[in-house]
């Protein structure tokens, strides 16, 4: 068509003028750091698996997750999950599920027998990890999948640590998922010997020519208080009881059990003693529930499950049948205070909870090596004072739970094979945080989280069924899907359709998007309409 | 577009839309596109409509637009027609409640208490007076053309499946959509969308569909905020809240939403009103 | 509306619009003249007149034939009256007569989403050039179609196959052409007969009256003889709107040239009045400017009273007031 001139244009031609040159601050696609990640010990992308579960590609969910942790199945069962208290979506509504999708991704990992990949190649470097804990299988996860040679030494007849022996959510019923996902381990080439204590680190060390070692012994030895006690009452510790559970021998704990101290190990003698018959299971804690170490979480369940609890008392003296309490009292400092008036408690048997120490007679005489309060003491790069030694998980100063203690194994594996190739390894920058006021949360919907199915009360008291259940794949997919995704694009085109200069560039499915700056004026509304937080206004230069 | 797979022929009114799409000598229309007037887009939708179905082309569609000045005043009557004549035309207003491109005049969607440069609060007066104006989306209902929708650039997707579903009709059409304007109503540029959703979650501008004259869709709000959160960040109503401050008037913006509530069934569960 | 009419001429739309002429006054006038097409003379469309409902026949077809080869919009005035609203007997074209005339349109601007285009007003076109371009157009459309003028299009523009009687009068009227006399459309009153001055027709086509139309037209007089031309439209202030068109194209030239409005808000033009113009024009008496019938007196009366003693309200009141009829009370 011959176009008459002026009134009549060619359609598009507005691209001329290039609306880009009025801008004074420019969007730039960035990847915040979501609160969950920032907040997971392991350092697992949550964000990142949990993007790959909501469109129900869970082997891929699963891959992400196992970067930073090899054991998803248990870790979703045991694990207090702290990156659902930091979760944004809180704010909203409820807390994103986390931990229950890693349950269900790690469970589908053994169904479908998902294997890890072996490492391209060997580097001809030996590595011996001593204790087959949590911490020490991650290490050696780690260091395997890199190519060291890895060896752990563990002293009891079964790997898993305190995982196996201690923790209640694993109980028998569950021990199979704990063997598989230690099996999935052996199979990338690290050999575990079973039965072999280290006695000598630095003996063993040389013995076995290895050229690094990383130690994961955690802490065993229960912590006593002194209790005069009147006569040979029965007087356990609680980690004794809960191994003792492992064996075939159940602990005969009587009709009324009194638990000493307040941490999460006394909540779960005490429940284990509810399951195991007793009519009564008391907890005698010094301070108030606010004051208490243990997650509140479990404080509930095990309320629920008729647990008792006296508060702001101390044991004094622990008799035949019976034990003396005083009652305590909180100063200004919160700390407790006794106040002379005492109170009788029947009793059958008394179950120390008082902590755990480590057994650290396998360093005795290590040159350099230093302590901190009955722990071994590392630097940022998780070796101790003496060269060529590292260690992490409860033996090391920190809060003891598996996700530290796998966090700890990942970051040694990592500075040890730095320092095999004779360098320092050194934490990425981390990106700024995703926090709440960054996201626009109007764009998600309200939905409250889903539920995992709980055992009924009767069930959970006289079994060692899982308490709790996983969740069946149209419910992992849901509450993945309450994921914010916070800081990370999740392609929601929002940035594409709001920018009214047509400013924002689609690069195809995966592979998010790109500002033309010729013509993006810096208005900023991509920035503000963003769900997530992923775009960042940057002052230009002038 | 991609409603009528491109096949699609725009008259444009003159405002804000057809000044910044075609700034001389460009263009940023994909699509065959005609400015005439300021108050004659539907009357030139109409004709492009006659002439497509004159040469027998029934797969081209014919949308014409125009801001709230060229709709709810100098154009209504052209619009009225097209409307009464059912006239196969989609029209669009993009309602940002003022005359902005001419720098921001009262029009008759103007809101009450708002300042233009034609209401100014001087002394007793408040700005644009209450109990005026024209609600042009109920206005196209009355006229029981087949389908008439609102939907705000809070929800681009609504407005999208709108577009697309009004583009299912035969006939006039029209959607009415809320377009905040940085700086006619004073937020910053990167707020708009959230102003938008503002309007919609006061129930100041309610967004529903409607079929031969009767609601059929209404698009409820999740938590009816108080319409203080949407007036605040305004400075065209920054008079409402400078001291001494005129709680009175908005009390009565707030009873106008709530009307709106009850008018439309705003808030509540059911998807569907009616 | 106005404002739409000068936009289709800047975009050039060939579209033909069918006028009614009315006298336009307040506070309402429901009879003819030409003030309110004239008033849109500067609209830049062509503007043809029609004298009776056969020539407003005719005159479409033609406008149809100017408006694509030209890409003007051209109005079809009528009488809004008179024509209007009477049943007259007319002359069909067959189709084939029609299609013959007017070949297929190639529109050069069209809305298609197989090419698309964006049309509107050019912001920033000069204004001048663009009015240029459109004036020089108009002066082609002059050139083209005046009956006597450039020859060339008119011959096959005009429908005559289907015109006979219409057609043999025009020929009848043109047979003096000692003085030419240029008007408009139909005036009531006039008849060829009884133009004792043989007043010869031409028709006020198109607006502005081209001046080389309207010059070459007038130069088949002899020189200095006088012109005269009656028409129904008055420019306030300014006179006859046809005349002081005609007057620019004679400027520099020794003719002289008369204007009488008559008609004016659908008032008659009566033979006898058209007489005494005729009379007063070939003794040398009429006045360049003269209003056909106008009570003189009555006006000064009504003027000196005014200046006098001023006061608001409408013209007419005054009028009506000096001829002791009160219609409405103003206060
Ligand atoms: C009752 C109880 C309940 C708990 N519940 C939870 C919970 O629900 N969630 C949670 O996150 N954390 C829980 N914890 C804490 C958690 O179990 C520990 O923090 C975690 O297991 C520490 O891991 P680790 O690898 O450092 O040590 P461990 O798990 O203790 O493993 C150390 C391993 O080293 C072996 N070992 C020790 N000495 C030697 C040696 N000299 N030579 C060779 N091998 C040796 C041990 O046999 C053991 O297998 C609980 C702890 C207790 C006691
Ligand atoms: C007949 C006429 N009057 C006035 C104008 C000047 N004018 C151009 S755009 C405009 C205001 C348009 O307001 P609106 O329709 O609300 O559109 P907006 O610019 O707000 O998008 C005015 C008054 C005009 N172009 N034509
Ligand atoms: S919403 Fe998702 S990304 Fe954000 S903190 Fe929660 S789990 Fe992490
Ligand atoms: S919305 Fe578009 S123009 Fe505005 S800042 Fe974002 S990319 Fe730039
Ligand atoms: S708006 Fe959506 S698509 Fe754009 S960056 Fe944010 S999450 Fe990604
Ligand atoms: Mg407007």
């Amino acid at each position: 068509m011959k176009k008459p001139f002026a009134i009549t244009l060619d359609p598009g031609s507005s691209l001329a003028n290039h609306t880009g040159s009025w801008r004074t601050v420019r969007p730039v696609y960035v990847d915040r750091l979501p609160p969950c990640n920032d907040a997971c010990p392991s350092g697992e992308n949550i964000q990142g698996w949990l993007f790959h579960a909501e469109s129900g590609d869970y082997e891929k969910a699963w891959r992400l997750l196992t970067e930073a942790n090899p054991l998803p199945a248990c870790m979703g069962r045991v694990c207090y999950h702290p990156c659902e208290t930091a979760c944004n979506r809180a704010q909203l509504d409820e807390c994103v599920g986390v931990n229950a999708i890693e349950r269900f991704i790690g469970d589908e990992a053994l169904k479908h027998g998902w294997k890890f990949m072996p490492p391209a190649k060997s580097t001809g470097m030996r590595v011996m990890v001593v204790g087959a804990g949590p911490s020490g299988l991650s290490a050696a996860y780690q260091l395997a999948r890199v190519g060291h040679t890895v060896t752990i030494r563990e002293a009891g007849p079964v790997a898993g640590g305190m995982m196996r022996f201690g923790i209640p959510e694993i109980p028998p019923a569950a021990r199979a998922v704990l063997d598989a996902e230690i099996a999935r381990i052996a199979a990338l080439g690290v050999s575990i010997e079973l039965n072999s204590k280290v006695d000598d680190v630095l003996a063993a060390k040389r013995d076995g020519h290895f050229d690094a070692v990383f130690l994961a012994v955690g802490a065993h030895i229960a912590k006593r208080a002194y209790l005069p006690a009147g006569s040979a009452g029965k007087m356990l510790d609680a980690v004794a009881v809960l191994r003792s559970m492992e064996g075939e021998e159940r602990p005969l704990l009587g009709r009324r059990v009194v638990v000493y101290g307040g941490g999460n190990t006394a909540l779960d003698v005490a429940r284990t003693a509810k399951r195991l018959g007793a009519e009564e299971s008391v907890i005698v804690y010094r301070r108030t529930r606010e004051k208490m170490p243990a997650h509140d979480a479990e404080l509930e369940e095990a309320l629920q499950e008729g647990v008792l609890v006296k508060w702001l008392s101390t044991i004094r003296e622990a008799g035949e049948s019976s034990i003396t309490v005083e009652k305590m009292t909180l100063d200004e400092k919160g700390m407790a205070q006794p106040t002379g008036e005492f109170e009788t408690l029947e009793a059958d048997s008394v179950v120390l909870a008082l902590g755990q120490d480590v057994d650290l007679s396998l360093l005795d005489g290590v040159p350099g090596l230093e302590l901190d309060g009955g722990v071994v003491k590392v630097d940022v790069n998780m070796m101790t004072g003496h060269a060529g030694i590292f260690a992490g998980g409860d033996m090391v100063p920190g809060e003891r739970t598996v996700t530290v203690g796998i966090g700890h194994g990942k970051l040694a594996a990592r500075n040890i094979d730095a320092w095999l190739r004779g360098e320092t390894w050194t934490h990425p920058s981390r990106p700024e945080i995703a926090s709440f006021d960054k996201l626009n949360t109007w764009y998600y919907s309200d939905a409250p989280k889903a539920q995992r199915p709980v055992l009924d009360m009767v069930r959970r008291q006289s079994t060692f069924e899982e308490v709790i259940g996983g969740f069946d794949p149209a419910t992992a997919q849901f509450e993945a899907r309450r994921c914010l995704s916070c800081g990370n694009c999740f392609e929601c085109d929002n940035c594409y359709g709001v920018c009214p200069d047509n400013a924002v560039i689609k690069l195809g499915a995966g592979n998010r998007y790109a500002f033309n700056y010729d013509y993006c004026k810096g208005c900023g509304l991509c920035v503000s309409e963003c769900p997530c937080g992923a775009i960042r206004t940057q002052p230009e230069e002038i | 577009m991609a409603a009528t797979n491109r096949q699609l022929v725009a008259a444009n009114a003159t405002g804000c839309l057809e000044v910044f799409s075609t700034p001389y000598p460009e263009t940023s229309w994909q699509i065959p596109w005609i400015h005439s007037l300021f108050g004659n887009a539907a009357a030139v939708g109409t004709g492009i409509a006659a002439a497509l179905r004159v040469q027998g082309k029934r797969d081209v569609r014919v949308v014409a637009q125009g801001g709230d000045g060229g709709t709810t005043d100098i154009g209504f009557g052209c619009l009225s027609g097209m409307f009464e004549r059912n006239d196969d035309v989609l029209y669009i207003c993009y309602d940002n409640e003022a005359y902005m491109n001419t720098g921001v005049q009262r029009s008759s969607a103007t809101p009450p208490a708002a300042r233009t440069n034609t209401t100014m609060p001087v002394g007793e007066s408040t700005g644009a007076r209450f109990g005026q104006g024209k609600n042009l989306p109920l206005i196209a209902m009355a006229h029981e053309i087949p389908y008439v929708a609102t939907a705000t650039v809070a929800e681009l997707r609504d407005l999208e499946a709108k577009v697309r579903r009004a583009m299912e009709f035969r006939g006039a059409r029209y959607i009415h959509v809320l377009v905040p304007c940085p700086l006619g109503w004073g937020h910053g540029s990167a707020e708009t969308i959230k102003m938008a959703r503002l309007a919609m979650e006061t129930a100041l501008f309610p967004v529903f569909e409607a079929e031969h004259g009767e609601v059929k869709h209404v698009s409820k709000i999740r938590r009816q905020l108080p319409v203080e959160d949407y007036l605040r960040p305004q400075t065209r109503f920054a008079h409402l809240f400078k001291a001494p401050g005129h709680a009175d008037l908005v009390a009565r913006i707030q009873a106008l939403a709530d009307r709106n509530v009850q008018r439309f069934g705003l808030v509540g569960d059911a998807e569907d009103a009616q | 509306m106005a404002e739409a009419v000068y936009n289709a001429a800047g975009l050039g739309l060939p579209i033909v619009m069918t006028v009614a002429n009315r006298a336009i006054g307040a506070p309402i006038n429901i009879w003819n003249d030409h003030t309110d097409a004239l008033s849109q003379r500067d609209c830049g469309w062509l503007q043809l007149f029609a004298e009776d409902n056969q020539e407003a026949l005719d005159l479409h077809i033609q406008a149809f034939r100017l408006a694509e080869e030209l890409s003007l919009p051209v109005m079809v005035c009528m009488d809004g009256f008179i024509l209007t609203h009477a049943y007259e007997r007319v002359d069909m074209p067959t189709q084939a007569q029609v299609d013959s005339y007017l070949p297929p349109y190639e529109l050069r601007q069209v809305l298609d989403p197989a090419d698309p285009v964006s049309i509107w007003e050019p912001w920033s076109v000069p204004k001048r050039s663009w009015k240029y371009a459109t004036r020089a157009r108009k002066a082609a459309a002059g050139a083209r179609t005046h009956p006597r003028v450039g020859g060339r299009i008119p011959a096959r523009v005009r429908p005559s196959q289907w015109r006979a009687r219409a057609r043999i009068s025009h020929q009848r009227r043109r047979r003096d052409r000692r003085r030419p006399r240029v008007r408009a459309g139909h005036d009531q009153g006039y008849r060829r007969r009884d133009a004792r001055a043989g007043a010869q027709d031409r028709r006020a086509r198109h607006h502005v009256l081209p001046a080389v139309a309207v010059r070459r037209g007038a130069q088949c007089t002899a020189k200095g003889e006088a012109g005269g031309r009656a028409e129904k439209s008055l420019a306030v202030g300014m006179g006859g709107i046809v005349g002081n068109n005609v007057s620019a194209s004679f400027s520099g030239s020794p003719d002289r040239v008369h204007t009488v409005i008559a008609g004016l808000g659908g008032r008659s033009i009566t033979r006898g009045s058209l007489h005494r113009v005729f009379e007063q024009a070939l003794t040398d008496s009429l006045e360049p400017l003269t209003f056909l019938d106008l009570d003189r007196a009555l006006v000064d009366r009504v003027l000196e009273r005014e200046r006098v003693h001023r006061r608001s309200g409408p013209i007419a009141e005054g009028i009506l007031k000096d001829l002791g009829v009160v219609a409405a009370k103003t206060g």
